[in-house]
């Protein structure tokens, strides 16, 4: 991912609570937590705040997926994300706060419910993804993020998880490249894996990148074939989403008070 | 800064008695958090509210849990019914300025701190909304804030906390005095405001205020905190990349996207909260696109008494008194609700401010927030749909033309102040304006009065149907077949069983899908492939440096998902088929296209659809503070673009001043002489 320093929230604990003049240098300065905010001090705090960029991972300006943080994703509609729950659009759920990855929303899905994401390909380079996924396991395989064209259904490849088991806030890291897709319409879903125990998955700080544009970090996870299954799934998303793309206006009226 | 001294005690749930020195701050800080996750109200707090003795009230769940961000006790807010939850705020009896904050969870909010006046004619209510700041908890919780609001404690003022949300937690509001305290003057509205380049110049009013219905607004209010410095580049970057990577297709792209990022881009200094986000709107609109438009959290309601429904029109009975404009058509009255007492049917608006009302209406790009256009860049529809709207907001002063309908005669322009319309006290009926004069089907139809033809499709056969000719008509809005649902089923059912011509009314079409257009051509014309669905802007470059080679390679590449099929093999095209249009825009384009030139037993009759041939991404951050950006292109068999350029009609004709006067509907009029008279239609 790029800019990690943006992710860096910061603790804004120990600020004077008494009436007060202004902030004085003698104030503690706020310490850098880790990315995903649980800083974990010795006295085991009930909690701790700190500061994100209500807009995400805005650093990332060129990030491919239409909203790679879902800051600016609503809950219905043709949303960059939208979640496909009993074979038909529902409607997505958030959560909030430190218990995101980054910015202040993130999705939270269940075990009916694809996630999908929008993204833009390079004209003609390959695509790197990079998405969070946190289990309420320790089990990334909890997860499923299939890449696909959702025009015609096709999956280019399921993303792994660079680790077997979450962080230490208890995100996995699903990251992949895939094959260019100019002139097709790429995105993701997210699903509860098949065989999982997780009974929900939190989703945050997707991105999309021209792969030359990408810093280098070693090789990536080789994208894995689509089961039957996950084919069945990726080609009844894509006729559904096909069925119902929308051209029109659903307020029908304006209000001339 | 100079906060409380020790002295200061709090109440919960009501007003914080300041003992000694009064709180007087000029910036507030929040509420602190000590290193154990404690959170502590800010001092200098002159309300609070902490959820924890708050009364049961619907839509709401009092929840006792340790995880409350402050106390014992929170709410979950789940509004089912459309009434927020609502507490009572007081604030001190003195003029002030404040910020309000308090955290949420799980779900947004919709929250506001709302401040009216019952008790004088002085500035009007308002009010102030929370958006994230960006503080946030490992346990969930976001703080919401707003931005500074001045309240004139002087005018004895009511004020309440609303919160709308879908199961969300919400916990610890504090309001804080910050700021310098304003009152709100009288003003004038703008009259013009730039198109492009430079960010609105405002008008009497002071920084991050404009001038709406007569008073200075604080813009502030309505709108995000501004992004701090280190972060307000980042976040212009964002939404730059969002309109450059996604937006529209090959005219709108090379037409107006560029005018929309230079916007975005000289925002990178903007000194207040307003300019900012003002201006992030102002880019979309300059968009200038029929599905590109604001859910808007700024929506501040008009003045005067204006139930009138405008129309373009020919001005054939005053257009010796006024000239015709030679970029628009005339705009007159096409029909009024039972209050209206300014304006009649056949009137003419000559002037909006001492502009043409059309032009009036869509200068104001960088100050209405309701702003829409047509992709098409002479389809003005919209613009006159939304007039009564606008004049109520925004205009100072309008001219019109009176005429006589028993004489058939028209007077002279008069010029009337907005402020002396009629009081408006919220009971008048004001009709749906869906740009058709008349109806003709009777009790069939849509009421006459409301003009509820949003409720369609409604059809039968025509009033003006002579036994023997069973000239149907069918009125509805939209183009869209959910799935299984086809709403138009059964009266294409009758077209098909019984009709021996007919008059399709389609003058407002706000779309649909694909399904819906396509099925709507399926009785009346051959099928045929006519274009294809390249879907949406998903690859990079995609309707930039477009050359027609490329686009002849785009249609084959998208036929196999996109291609747009229209009529059937079983259609009965000796079947005389009038279409109306006027307001139509998306799948209600295609719709048209699909039947124009389809086969010699149809007829197209109006104005030009919007050209607004793609589909849409709705971005929604808080407060409802959404909007919709056209994404996607129609490619035709030649490889151009479809979108940007609307259906032209067989015949552009629309109504005329002397027949509204008449009681005549110009277009419909003109159709059913064509079902009547047509020969080659029925081959």
């Amino acid at each position: 991912m790029r800019s990690p320093a943006l992710l860096a929230p910061i603790v804004l604990g120990a600020l004077a609570i008494a009436c007060s003049t202004s902030q004085s240098p003698s104030e503690p300065l706020p310490p850098v937590i880790a990315e995903a905010g649980a800083p974990g001090p010795a006295a085991a705090p009930t909690r701790a705040a700190f500061h994100r960029n209500p807009f995400g991972d805005v650093l990332q300006s060129d990030n491919l997926f239409v909203d790679g943080d879902f800051e600016i994703t609503g809950r219905t509609d043709q949303a960059p994300w939208i979640v496909i729950s009993n074979q038909a659009q529902g409607t997505l759920d958030y959560d909030t706060g430190g218990r995101c990855r980054s910015g202040v929303r993130c999705a939270l899905i269940d075990t009916t419910d694809a996630l999908v994401g929008n993204i833009a390909s390079p004209s003609v380079d390959d695509i790197e993804i990079n998405l969070y996924v946190q289990p309420t396991t320790q089990r990334c395989a909890d997860a499923s993020v299939i890449a696909l064209d959702i025009g015609t259904g096709d999956g280019s490849g399921t993303l792994q998880s660079i680790t077997t088991a979450p962080d230490a806030d208890g995100w996995c890291h699903f990251a992949g490249k895939v094959t260019n897709m100019a002139y097709e319409e790429p995105a993701v879903y997210v699903t509860i894996a098949d065989n999982a125990q997780s009974k929900t998955l939190h989703v945050d700080q997707a991105s999309a990148l021209p792969a030359s544009e990408t810093p280098v970090h070693g090789a990536l996870p080789p994208l894995v074939p689509l089961s039957a299954a996950e084919t069945a799934r990726a080609k009844f998303i894509a006729a559904w989403l096909r069925a119902h793309r929308k051209f029109g206006r659903n307020a029908p009226r304006t209000d001339p008070r | 800064m100079i906060s409380c001294d020790a002295t200061c005690t709090m109440r919960r749930g009501s007003l914080i008695v300041t003992l000694g020195i009064l709180c007087v701050a000029s910036s507030a800080r929040a509420g602190t958090w000590d290193p154990s996750g404690n959170f502590s109200f800010d001092p200098s707090a002159v309300f609070i509210q902490t959820f924890d003795d708050v009364a049961a009230q619907p839509q709401m769940t009092i929840v006792r849990s340790g995880d409350a961000v402050q106390g014992a006790t929170y709410i979950d807010v789940n509004v089912l019914n459309g009434t927020p939850v609502s507490f009572a705020v007081t604030l001190p009896a003195k003029d002030a300025s404040y910020v309000a904050r308090m955290y949420a969870r799980t779900n947004r909010v919709v929250a506001s701190i709302n401040v009216s006046y019952p008790n004088d004619g002085g500035s009007p209510s308002f009010g102030a909304l929370f958006y994230p700041s960006g503080l946030v908890t490992t346990d969930g919780w976001y703080e919401v804030v707003t931005n500074p609001f001045s309240v004139q404690g002087s005018r004895a003022p009511t004020e309440t906390l609303t919160i709308d949300a879908n199961l969300a937690d919400v916990d610890a509001l504090e309001i804080v005095p910050s700021g310098s305290f304003t009152a709100f003057a009288q003003c004038a509205p703008p009259a013009l405001l730039p198109t492009s380049g430079s960010l609105p110049s405002g008008s009497t009013c002071g920084a991050h205020q404009y001038c709406e219905t007569g008073w200075c607004r604080d813009g502030n209010v309505g709108v995000p905190p501004l992004p701090p410095p280190d972060e307000i580049g980042d976040v212009l970057a964002y939404l730059h990349e969002r309109l450059a990577i996604f937006f529209g297709g090959v005219y709108s792209r090379g037409n107006y996207l560029p005018n929309a990022l230079a916007t975005i881009d000289a925002l990178r200094a903007a000194p207040d909260a307003w300019t900012f986000w003002n201006g992030v709107v102002t880019a979309i609109h300059r968009l200038h696109d029929w599905h590109t438009t604001l859910g808007s959290p700024v929506n501040i309601g008009g003045h005067g008494l204006l139930p009138v429904c405008f129309v373009e029109g020919n001005g054939d009975l005053s257009d010796g008194t006024v000239a015709k404009d030679p970029s628009y058509f005339d705009v007159l009255v096409s029909y009024v609700g039972p209050a209206s007492t300014i304006l009649q049917p056949g009137d003419r608006l000559v002037a909006i401010n001492g502009m043409h009302p059309i032009a009036f209406v869509e200068s104001l790009d960088a100050i209405d927030w309701g702003m829409w256009r047509a992709d098409d860049p002479d389809t003005h529809a919209e613009a006159v749909e939304r007039m009564v709207s606008v004049i109520r907001r925004f205009a100072t002063n309008i001219t019109y033309i009176h005429c006589d309908g028993a004489q058939m005669t028209c007077g002279q322009p008069t010029t009337i102040a907005v402020t002396d319309l009629p009081f408006d006290d919220g009971t008048a009926l004001y009709p749906y304006c869906d740009h058709r004069p008349l109806y003709h089907l009777g009790a069939n139809g849509p009421d006459p009065v409301a003009h509820n033809s949003y409720n369609g499709p409604f059809y039968g056969v025509a009033i003006e149907s002579q036994p023997g000719e069973e000239i149907y008509n069918m009125v509805w809005n939209d183009a869209y077949i959910d799935g299984s649902t086809n709403n138009y089923a059964a009266a294409y059912g009758a077209i098909q069983s019984n009709a021996k011509a007919v008059i399709l009314d389609h003058r407002l079409g706000n779309g649909g899908d694909v399904q819906g257009a396509q099925y709507l051509t399926s009785i009346f014309r051959p099928d045929q492939t006519i274009a294809s669905w390249a879907g949406f802007n998903q690859t990079v470059g995609e309707f930039d440096a477009y050359t027609t080679n490329f686009g002849l390679e785009l249609y084959q590449i998208s036929l196999p998902t996109g291609a747009y099929e229209v009529g059937s093999t079983n259609a009965n095209t000796a079947l005389p088929t009038a279409l109306l249009i006027a307001r139509d825009g998306s799948a209600s384009d295609w719709f048209p296209l699909g039947m124009r030139n389809g086969s010699p037993n149809i007829r197209v009759f109006g104005r030009h659809t919007a050209g607004a041939f793609s589909s849409y991404f709705l971005f929604d951050y808080f407060e409802n503070f959404n909007w919709r950006m056209a994404s996607g292109d129609l490619i035709n068999p030649d490889g151009s673009t479809h979108l940007g350029t609307g259906v032209r009609p067989d015949e552009e004709i629309v109504p005329a001043q002397s027949d509204l006067l008449a009681g005549i509907d110009t277009a419909y009029a003109r159709a059913l002489d064509w079902v009547r008279t047509c020969t080659e239609c029925r081959q």
